[in-house]
């Protein structure tokens, strides 16, 4: 029954960050690095959604046990930051651990991939916001994972409503970024007509 | 202008605007650096100000910091070599921050403490030459000036659209909320491309003129 | 305006202007319960529109094309869909947003991605939602303020209802008149399908769309409905009176036949093979009830419109695909 009622939370939180509370639509996670993914096609954006994923799940248990520790702290907001850095660094080697093990040369591409998934506001932002509203273990590893799949959800739509836009056509000054972030706007927009509320940020 | 001066800047235009971080190379408008604070957390101006002066005090240190460790060490733990010194100074400038402006900075929620592992921070590490210290510092000054343009013009902008005040002060004649939609992350995304359409067509008149200039001093 | 945008235009045969056309019938309706407010509101969203295409024409050193008629109607479109009380500084916004953000960003006709309707109703219902989801009582030759409207009683939409789990109270004849509080041109559901007709009959309304979208929803509600009288997950041809009085009032409010008809056969948007054309409409109409049931606001169609849109290309891309590979001979429509 825990096992069932646990599974349940994980999937209700998994599918809260990938749809009402998407990293990029709501929170304008990442945004930077996908409109340069989205821009840039030699990265190839399921392999990058896929390492962001993996990042997270191992990443997150590891940022709820630091932030049980540090709930006692008066000063736990100036070092959380670099605790969870620490935590993802060893998330980072962990999964170049296991790419090198199980893809061996195949890895060798990813690599170059490797520190862009880890090291960006898309995986501190969201453990950091599973941190500030106290999640338990099996909520912040489904926020963590789904905000990891609502991500690569966001680049793929972005990158078919690219492929979609006449760029020859878009006014010279909003080629490029601008036109991009109208259209993120736009979706962010129904997205909010969906949840009628901000969502938090902390 | 003068056709001299037209002349020299047409011929130089793409040096000088490489190295223009305020206006012409507007590490926002044209690289699309640091969006996520700048949609989601700077709605209004006291926002944006204290965004600004964490990046003012985060930015360039990091960079110098990081600067000097990676010509003493090896290349390919550049990326956690920004991050830890990023993260590392953040301790300082939080305290500094809430010295400054108090519990106030908790408006800011996460996105103050994102700023560690922001693109216009740390994106440096990318690049497999490591920077030379001198130039990490002038390139960071430069780089933080024109991100806390933005960051100000944005923040005071959509407080202005959404609630019709400033730093809380309310504008005189005034009396309706012109766009409520400003402060939500859509509105921030709309606006920001609606002014990065703006700020790039006035570039590229700018340069326009110039050319245009120079080839009539000709 | 760019050579392949005007043999858009072309090829299109001015479906727009049938649009625009269209609308009148229903302005008249508004006209009729609600005064000469409701001309005012139109006429001014249609000339910001007007006003905005000129505007980007100058900026774009581009001649201002006078037989597009999209913007003018996507910004009738967008007045009909809002309650007659609304300012018009709303009614301006969103027309000025239909058409600049929605459309002209994006490169003008025959380029946008979203429906500017459906752009101009979200900026301005995510903006303005005190205005935008409360309504006058309607009532035949009353005549509102022109000007402020603060001494007007604004009320739920007798539909509201249907998302607390009740039924609401209209008979048939007021709910087909559209003789009750709602959106200025969404409630006349008679002239809505005669105007259908009218559209269907000029090739300018791609019925399968239209049926598809109809059909979902009425079967979404059909299945799962709203009723606190119908308990969960029972089996559908248990309470099938219930069911279908519920189905009659779903697909009569929240403007889904509206949309159906005026918004979701734009020749732009719309995928161009049959098939993605059927499963673009089901899956709107899916997507439109998720948005009423489980959404913050009870008109969320326009909000769903705006989600499909980002994948109707895909749609077409995927289909075409799966037919050429079973060797299909793809007819163009």
């Amino acid at each position: 029954m825990e096992v069932v009622k646990a599974c349940s939370t994980f999937f209700l939180y998994a599918v809260t960050a990938i749809f009402a509370e998407n990293a990029v639509f709501g929170r304008a996670m990442g945004v930077s690095r996908l409109v340069k993914l989205v821009e840039d096609s030699t990265v190839d954006t399921l392999t990058f959604g896929g390492l962001l994923c993996l990042i997270q799940l191992v990443a997150a248990p590891l940022t709820y046990w630091v932030n049980l520790l540090l709930t006692p702290l008066s000063w736990r907001n100036a070092v959380r930051p670099f605790l969870f850095i620490l935590c993802s660094t060893v998330a980072f080697f962990v999964v170049l651990g296991v790419l090198l093990l199980v893809l061996k040369e195949k890895a060798r591409r990813m690599l170059a991939v490797l520190p862009m998934a880890t090291f960006n506001t898309a995986v501190l932002g969201v453990l950091l916001i599973a941190a500030t509203q106290s999640f338990n273990l099996v909520q912040t590893m489904g926020f963590a994972l789904g905000s990891g799949v609502g991500y690569t959800a966001a680049v793929v739509v972005v990158s078919e409503g690219q492929r979609r836009m006449r760029q020859d056509m878009v006014p010279g000054s909003f080629k490029g970024l601008p036109i991009t972030l109208i259209y993120i706007g736009i979706l962010a927009l129904a997205i909010y007509g969906f949840t009628g509320h901000r969502i938090s940020i902390g | 202008m003068n056709s001299k001066k037209a002349k020299y800047l047409s011929e130089n235009m793409e040096r000088i605007a490489r190295r223009d971080r305020v206006f012409l190379n507007n590490p926002v408008i044209m690289q699309g650096m640091g969006l996520a604070p700048l949609v989601v957390a700077a709605t209004n101006g006291m926002n944006a100000l204290m965004l600004s002066v964490a990046v003012l005090f985060l930015l360039t240190p990091t960079r110098v910091v990081a600067a000097m460790i990676c010509r003493t060490g090896r290349g390919q733990l550049r990326a956690l070599v920004y991050c830890f010194t990023s993260s590392i100074l953040y301790i300082g400038v939080y305290f500094a921050l809430r010295a400054i402006f108090d519990v106030e900075i908790l408006q800011l929620g996460v996105y103050l403490p994102m700023l560690v592992v922001e693109p216009l921070i740390i994106k440096r590490y990318e690049r497999p030459q490591p920077e030379r210290v001198m130039t990490a510092l002038r390139k960071g000054l430069r780089t933080t000036m024109g991100y806390v343009l933005v960051l100000l013009l944005m923040g005071c902008l959509r407080e202005i659209l959404a609630a019709g005040t400033l730093f809380g002060a309310h504008i005189p004649r005034l009396n309706t909320t012109l766009l409520p939609m400003a402060s939500l992350p859509a509105g921030g995304f709309i606006l920001l491309g609606v002014v990065c359409a703006i700020w790039r067509g006035l570039v590229r008149a700018y340069k326009k003129h110039v050319h245009t200039e120079a080839r009539r001093g000709e | 305006m760019k050579e392949q945008q005007l043999a858009r235009i072309r090829q299109d045969k001015g479906v727009h202007a049938d649009l625009f056309y269209m609308c009148l019938p229903l302005l008249a309706m508004a006209f009729a319960f609600y005064g000469l407010r409701s001309v005012l509101l139109c006429g001014t969203a249609v000339i910001a529109a007007n006003l905005s295409d000129r505007l980007v024409a100058w900026l774009r050193h581009q001649p201002y094309e006078k037989g597009e008629w999209s913007s003018e109607a996507f910004a009738f479109m967008l007045a009909l869909i809002l309650p007659a009380t609304v300012s018009y500084y709303v009614v301006i916004v969103g027309a000025v947003a239909a058409v600049l953000l929605g459309k002209e960003a994006f490169g003008g006709y025959g380029c946008y991605v979203f429906h500017p309707t459906a752009v101009g109703y979200a900026v301005v219902a995510v903006s303005w939602p005190e205005q935008v989801f409360r309504y006058p009582e309607a009532q035949l030759f009353q005549s509102l303020p022109l000007g402020s409207v603060s001494g007007v009683q604004l009320v739920d939409s007798p539909l509201h209802s249907l998302k607390t789990g009740g039924l609401p109270t209209l008979d048939n004849t007021t709910l087909f008149l559209g003789n009750y509080a709602g959106p200025m041109g969404v409630t006349a559901l008679l002239v809505i399908l005669a105007c259908a007709l009218f559209l269907a009959n000029r090739r300018s309304l791609h019925l399968s769309v239209v049926f598809s979208f109809l059909i979902t929803c009425a079967l979404v509600a059909f299945v799962a409905p709203r009723l606190g009288d119908i308990p969960a997950f029972s089996m559908p041809w248990t309470y099938v009176s219930d069911r279908l009085a519920v189905m009659k009032y779903e697909l009569c409010s929240g403007g889904l036949l509206f949309a159906a008809v005026y918004l979701m056969a734009d020749p732009v948007i719309c995928p161009t093979n049959r098939i993605s054309r059927i499963l673009y409409g089901a899956l709107t109409g899916f997507m439109a009830m998720m948005f009423r049931y489980y959404g913050n606001y009870e008109t969320g169609v326009c909000f769903a419109i705006l989600a499909m849109n980002a994948f109707s290309g895909w749609l077409d891309r995927a289909v075409l695909r799966i037919l050429h590979r079973k060797g299909v001979v793809r007819r163009e429509l």
